[in-house]
């Protein structure tokens, strides 16, 4: 345990091998991590909790934290060696609940250029628990901290309530000492991004930059080594296949899909072989590596507190604060972490609020792409609509929502970490975990939404289903009635949904309307199952309504306009 | 006597001591879990326009605070700094 931002989540990988992200912004971890270890060859479990200042919580993440705590039977207070007073509080609060525990002094490296000194030994006789100093990100120290959990113990150290900030005054005085230093230009530039003068600007830059390295990883991936690999190895192959099965009947529309001019279209074939694994890894996988890759950058130099605090005054418009930037952020790449993210929110409000923009307005990666691919044809404009529109949307929604959902937003309070240069080796880490998470839990999920696509058409049921809903998809929509297949399978994917429109023949007016309506009109079954266990079921549904009623005008608003 | 003056009056690059918390008891110790409480030193690094969040260095932590709460919170201002 510990406070927010100071490392718990690292000491918990070195410890147990277990993969957990970790960032350089408080809130990282929002859910408790449990992994394994030996001890003297003893099987130990380990569990990394959210961090927390206090324990008396005041956010959802901090209530888990706090929870844990009655589970543990040893615990490892994980502190800030740069921050030793404010990381004490904590310390001495966990001291009174009697628990055996040791000290990790984390960040240990950093008090050198810092200017701090702390005297380990004599921290470790005031407080009667054992105190290592450790370097998580590196390793160091932490063999020494495995060494001494068994001395793990409970303090005999009494302190009065009343008294605690005078206590840990004076066992700073006691063990630190700090001597002065320069300024280093992480600092200035520190201070520089959140000035409004220059932050702003620098925000934009960064912004830009963002987009900037996004497509050009992204295109030249898919440019350079996907395309070209399934083009020229994977299709020569697939078409062999196709005619041993005699290029028809059931299995060979299953696998193989149908073939466009006797050749096999990755995009429009809809076979499991084919359209279920050029999908997903030809099209998807090589923005959301590179969607990663920035969005961790961000993350691990602490800059998104930063923007936090910038946008804090746009975002008190919409009835949250600055830091319900951070679900957003994580929600361009998938709804479903940024959903468990709204955790940090401090209020039921907020979190309903955040929960609910992001999932309407905020497109994840998979989606995103597959927008590029489709409407990036017909030039910048009809991008520049749809994503006008589903800020346009997110905007609209807030405001109603603060003016008429009961309650306040409360203010925004939060630690500004130093920034760090990323850790290379970390941040790669980081950057393969949510890779492997979205080949894991995305690609069954696109062959199964293929496989439906098939079953579908088989027997028919898209024209059935089209026919039930012609009034609103035709008229209000203006979609052709075979673009309700996408809507129904936009539940299960919206990648291999907006796949669908491919072969449908819409025009751009129509491609920008339905692109638009299968962000907003309902999350992915994975989205839905996060936010109806953060939500609760009663606000699921009523989110789920505001959704589908929204998508419907937003969508025949742009038809009219359009 | 010094003057009192508000987290929010305060000029950037100022520092001050905490002289007064306003505010319910949850407020106070919702600052104090972040090293802010009366006695304490800290420095002004920024403010947000149009009533943003104000930014304070406070020991070895920044902190970002709502304009509302930083209104609330009221220093001393070092005369000599």
């Amino acid at each position: 345990m510990g406070n927010p931002n100071v490392g718990k989540s690292v000491v918990f990988n070195r410890l147990t091998g277990v993969d957990v992200i970790c960032s350089n912004y408080p809130g990282t971890t929002v859910e408790f991590t449990k992994g394994s270890m030996r001890i003297k060859g003893e099987h130990t479990e380990v569990i990394d909790v959210p961090g927390t200042y206090t324990l008396e919580p005041t956010s959802k993440a901090e209530e888990v934290a706090t929870k844990m705590l009655r589970e543990g039977d040893i615990v490892i207070n994980v502190v800030d060696a740069t921050n030793l007073e404010r990381s004490l509080n904590l310390t001495l609060q966990l001291l009174k609940r009697k628990v055996p525990m040791l000290v990790a002094l984390n960040l240990w490296d950093e008090t050198k250029h810092t200017g701090i000194e702390i005297d380990v030994e004599k921290l470790e006789e005031i407080l009667g628990v054992p105190c290592v100093p450790t370097c998580a990100i590196t390793g160091e120290g932490i063999k020494q901290l495995v060494e001494r959990i068994s001395n793990a113990k409970v303090s005999a150290y009494e302190y009065e309530e009343s008294e605690r900030w005078h206590e840990i005054g004076n066992i700073i005085e006691k063990v630190e000492k700090v001597t002065h230093r320069h300024h280093t230009f992480l600092e200035r530039l520190g201070d520089a991004s959140v000035a409004p003068a220059t932050g702003i600007p620098i925000a934009l830059i960064i912004l830009y930059a963002t987009f900037k390295i996004i497509r050009f990883i992204g295109e030249g991936l898919v440019g350079y080594v996907f395309e070209p690999l399934f083009e020229k190895l994977w299709a020569p192959l697939m078409l062999k296949l196709s005619g041993l099965m005699g290029s028809q009947g059931w299995l060979h529309n299953i696998l193989i899909g149908k073939l466009v001019d006797g050749e096999i279209d990755f995009v429009e074939s809809l076979g499991l072989l084919t359209t279920g694994l050029f999908v997903p890894i030809a099209m998807v996988l090589p923005y959301v590596f590179a969607f990663y890759l920035v969005l961790s950058f961000l993350e691990d130099s602490g800059y998104l507190p930063r923007l936090a605090v910038l946008v804090d005054t746009l975002m008190h418009r919409v009835g949250l604060h600055g830091l319900a930037i951070i679900p957003m952020m994580l929600g361009l790449g998938c709804n479903v972490p940024a959903a468990l993210s709204t955790r940090i929110m401090e209020t039921r409000r907020e979190r309903f609020i955040s929960a609910t923009l992001m999932a309407i307005a905020v497109p994840c990666m998979a989606q995103i792409a597959m927008i590029v691919g489709l409407v990036g044809k017909y030039g910048a404009r009809g991008l520049a609509t749809i994503f006008g529109t589903l800020f346009i949307v997110w905007v609209v929604l807030g405001v109603l929502f603060n003016r008429f959902l009961k309650g306040e937003s409360p203010e925004i309070f939060v630690e500004i970490p130093p920034y760090r240069i990323p850790y290379l080796k970390g941040l790669l880490k980081k950057v393969w975990i949510r890779v492997k998470w979205f080949i894991k839990e995305a690609v069954p999920w696109v062959l199964v939404g293929v496989f439906i696509i098939n079953v579908l058409y088989t027997f028919h049921i898209i024209e059935f289903i089209g026919k039930f809903t012609a009034p609103v998809i035709t008229k209000v929509l203006g979609l052709p009635l075979e673009a309700v297949g996408a809507l129904i399978i936009g539940f299960l994917r919206k990648d291999v949904a907006v796949g669908m429109l491919a072969p449908l023949g819409l025009t751009l007016k129509q491609l920008i309307i339905a692109s638009v309506v299968l962000t907003m009109y309902f999350p992915c079954v994975a989205t839905f199952t996060t936010m109806a266990k953060e939500l609760g079921f009663v606000d699921m549904l009523k989110s789920a309504g505001i959704m589908v009623i929204s998508a419907i005008i937003a969508g025949g608003l742009l038809n009219l306009i359009l | 006597m010094a003057k009192r003056i508000s987290l929010v009056e305060m000029r950037v690059g100022e520092t001050g001591k905490i002289v007064e918390i306003q505010g319910g008891h949850g407020m106070a110790r919702r600052l104090e879990t972040l090293g802010i409480r009366i006695g304490k030193e800290v420095k002004k690094l920024s403010g947000q326009l149009m009533r943003g969040p104000i930014l304070i260095q406070a020991g070895n932590t920044q902190v970002g605070i709502g304009f509302g709460m930083a209104r609330r919170v009221l220093v001393e201002v070092d005369k000599n700094a």
